[in-house]
């Protein structure tokens, strides 16, 4: 990596030691420095109470550095205070201030202890002392101290998650024809957001220790450390070249490394909410639901929002609850985040997709989520949701107009309200089965009466047969021996008849012929019996309506069939 | 006498202030004003969807659901009841045609009117079957057999749904009212199942010290506290 050197206006001032021995003169070197110094008045002098400034001069120097093709200029006007202290103790050197194009520029206060019997802390030997200032710095470049590299800290003791601002600078007395990085830093335990990595390095006068040097920024970094392990910074190797002179042309190639550094990590406050994972800062949750209207097996999505200021590229999204009536899918991340005043600031947002497995109203569940606030020292905790979403069944989509309109259709309307009360079941309900109950009983009651009555008839009507018979029969054989056909044949129906009737409780009388023997039949009459009751039936009618005059032994067979049947049924 | 009609002015003046509130969006005092007819001993399917109502517009959609149930079991007929429940609920249909549209019939019954079919179905019954009796002894010129035919239709019909919303009713039928956890035994060291939504449904198996041990709909079980539910049928 090559890096260009530019130079830039400042005003520094600077001792050439910072312990003095009593009564021995020091220099404090005021510098003004940049590429246009034109109408640069004498930097007014601050009076120090028990220093004497023995006199001032002025020099003048420019540097110009031709770098791979790039050129830079730079003017220098080192005003040169030579001052004594008389008595022994610690004195501070005030801001020297200067004016220039409106604006009033000062420098830091420099702090000298005078002592006695000592010698002086002098970057250089009182005999080197600069006259020449491009001289002085060729000089003291042959000391390798005079180049080195220096890594500065925000904190030296952090949360895990919490920012640390890494800054790497490189510090030089001399100039350079070349600055080489061998990579970026390396850091152990810790997630790394560039902040800045120079292409061109910009020399500013910077006083460390009170000594001045000219100072780029090459390369700062946001650390975020991972866990509760102590973050390390290890070394950074850097490869310079510095300017050459008459004896060594090319210059000469140095590699300089910074000192490793170890930030500490703090355990987080015992007892963490369920809902902590990992985020860090001072944040803030928001959500957008795209709809609450949805089709079963339809998917929509769930935002959830993290803004502010904190690890926002670290964070683990928000655990979504389980659900039986949701499906949801790991979500999708972005980030829109930049670096400002060393933190990361902005938004991380995660879409979640998320399916109703089930139709109808479903609520998606709260969710937990905690971040631990490094102002307030503590876990903050927030909930978001929940949310009522409306599953359609499947068979609701593609339907027509009217009838989506329906389904989207809000609740029913309020009702005018009676004042009655409904109840479940009506009261004493068993008892409205009472009256059929007692209905049936009496029916069953009626009915086996009826029989009862109908099987003392019968048999009352049975017991009657044989008297009637007997009576019957010596009718029919007093009518044979006087041979009254007509009147013996209409008594033989009249007897058969009757013995029917009481018999099988028919109601013979009026009944036709072939309805009667198809009744007989019915009782499971024999053959036999009925072919002789139609042929009983028959003659009868045949002599009482035409001139057949049957002889007295015919009326006795006929007599004698007579008594056959019903002893058959009797 | 008198009293009756104080307290029918004084419903009825409640009634309209509970609609009022409804009306300008103030819902948690329109409930108010509901619950008292509610304590004042005052059940029917109305009531109860307009107190569902004023719960689904405050968003607590498991007592929504509870009331909603309540006045379906009064009333399943009731459309606006049936149109809210369809909300939280689509009722399934069975594939085959008859078994549906018997199960369709029989869910608009309400069991107090499956009561009363069960009532005059069995008082036809008995009697279509006393004139069969009498029959036996008495010539009656009356098309029993057809009439006895129906009437044993009707009967086992109405016993048939009586008997589904008995079952219902003696199910303990239950509405989870708050998102809890579902465990494995009667307190919170059992094992978590797991997440238990609002207004979820379910049976009640068995009671164990203030935990309840649910049988839900998609076949899952579990204990969960008694408070974050209730039964649709109060005791």
């Amino acid at each position: 990596m090559v890096i260009f050197i530019i130079l830039s206006l400042t005003f520094t001032a600077a001792v050439d030691q910072t312990v003095v021995p009593v009564g021995e003169s020091f220099n404090v070197s005021v510098t003004v420095e940049g590429e246009d110094l034109s109408g640069v008045e004498i930097p007014s002098a601050p009076s120090i109470s028990g220093i004497d400034i023995l006199g001032t001069s002025r020099s003048q120097s420019t540097q110009i550095n031709f770098i791979n093709g790039n050129l830079t200029k730079s003017t220098s006007y080192i005003y040169d205070y030579q001052m004594i202290a008389e008595k022994e103790g610690q004195y501070t050197i005030p801001p020297f201030t200067l004016k220039y194009k409106g604006k009033e520029y000062s420098t830091d206060p420099i702090i000298i202890n005078v002592k006695k019997g000592v010698s002086g802390g002098r970057s250089a030997p009182p005999s080197s002392r600069p006259l020449n200032r491009i001289h002085d710095f060729r000089n003291e470049a042959r000391d390798f101290r005079a180049i080195f590299l220096e890594t500065a800290v925000s904190k030296s003791s952090v949360y895990p998650g919490e920012p640390i601002v890494v800054t790497h600078y490189l510090y030089v007395k001399t100039s350079l024809t070349d600055v080489q990085l061998s990579g970026p830093p390396t850091y152990e335990n810790v997630w790394v957001e560039n902040i800045q990595s120079p292409t061109r390095l910009n020399f500013s006068s910077a006083t460390k220790n009170g000594i001045r040097y000219q100072r780029a920024l090459i390369k700062q970094d946001l650390l975020f450390p991972l866990g509760e392990t102590d973050v390390k910074i290890n070394p950074f190797p850097v490869q310079v070249v510095i300017r050459g002179d008459m004896f060594s042309f090319f210059g000469e190639r140095k590699t300089i490394s910074s000192e490793p550094k170890t930030i500490s990590v703090k355990s987080f406050p015992s007892n963490s909410p369920p809902g902590f994972i990992d985020a860090v800062g001072e944040l803030e949750i928001s959500t957008q639901i795209d709809t609450l209207n949805i089709s079963v097996d339809s998917p929509f999505s769930l935002k959830i929002i993290i803004s502010g200021k904190g690890n926002l590229n670290l964070l683990s999204a928000p655990k979504f609850p389980e659900s039986r009536k949701l499906t949801s899918y790991p979500p999708e991340s972005s980030a829109n985040t930049k670096i400002s005043g060393g933190s990361l600031h902005g938004a991380r947002t995660f879409t979640y997709l998320i399916t109703p497995k089930v139709s109808g109203i479903i609520e998606v569940p709260e969710i937990d989520w905690t971040f631990f606030d490094l102002q307030k020292k503590q876990f903050v905790s927030r909930k978001i949701g929940p949310w009522q979403i409306h599953a359609r069944p499947t068979d609701e989509i593609g339907t027509s107009e009217q009838e989506t309109s329906k389904s989207n259709k809000d609740i029913a309307y309020i009702l005018p309200v009676s004042y009655k009360k409904v109840s479940l079941i009506p009261k004493f309900f068993p008892l409205y089965f009472i009256p059929a109950i007692i209905f049936m009983i009496l029916a069953v009651y009626y009915v086996t009466d009826i029989r009862k009555t109908m099987g003392d008839r019968r048999y009352a009507s049975l017991k009657a047969i044989p008297k009637q018979l007997k009576r019957g029969f010596r009718k029919l054989e007093k009518e044979i021996q006087s041979n009254n056909v007509i009147q013996f044949y209409e008594d033989l129906t009249l007897v058969l008849l009757k013995f029917i009737k009481l018999k099988f409780h028919l109601n013979v009388f009026g009944m036709k012929k072939k309805e009667l023997l198809s009744q007989l039949q019915n009782k499971k009459v024999s053959e036999k019996s009925l072919e002789l009751i139609e042929e009983i039936l028959i003659k009868s009618e045949s002599v009482r309506f035409t001139s057949l005059k049957p002889s007295q032994g015919e009326m006795s067979k006929d007599l004698k069939n007579l008594k056959e049947v019903i002893n058959a049924l009797h | 006498m008198l009293c009756i009609s104080l307290l029918l002015i004084f419903s009825q003046t409640q009634v309209q202030t509970a609609e009022e509130y409804y009306k300008n969006a103030q819902y948690e005092k329109a409930l108010e004003e509901y619950n008292t007819l509610l304590d004042r001993g005052i059940r029917n399917p109305e009531l109860y969807l307009n107190i569902g109502n004023c719960y689904y517009r405050l968003g607590d959609f498991g007592k929504s659901l509870l009331y909603y149930r309540r006045g379906w079991f009064l009333d399943p007929s009731n459309e606006n009841i049936r149109h809210n429940l369809s909300l939280f609920k689509k009722e399934e249909s069975n594939p085959n045609p008859f078994i549906s549209l018997f199960s369709k019939i029989i869910a608009r019954i309400s069991l107090r009117v499956f009561s009363y079919l069960l009532i005059i179905s069995f008082s036809l019954l008995v009697v279509i079957v006393s004139i069969r009796l009498i029959q036996t002894v008495k010539f009656i010129n009356f098309p029993v057999n057809p009439l006895l035919i129906l009437a044993v239709l009707f009967f086992v019909f109405s016993l048939i749904g009586f008997s589904i919303w008995y079952g219902r009713v003696k199910s303990e039928w239950v509405v989870t009212t708050a998102t809890t956890m579902a465990y494995s035994g009667p307190n919170e060291e059992f094992k978590e199942l797991m997440r238990v939504d609002k207004a979820e449904e379910g049976s009640l198996v068995r009671e164990d010290s203030g935990w309840w041990l649910i049988l839900f709909r998609s076949g899952e079980g579990g204990w969960i506290d008694s408070t974050a539910a209730a039964l649709v049928i109060p005791e």
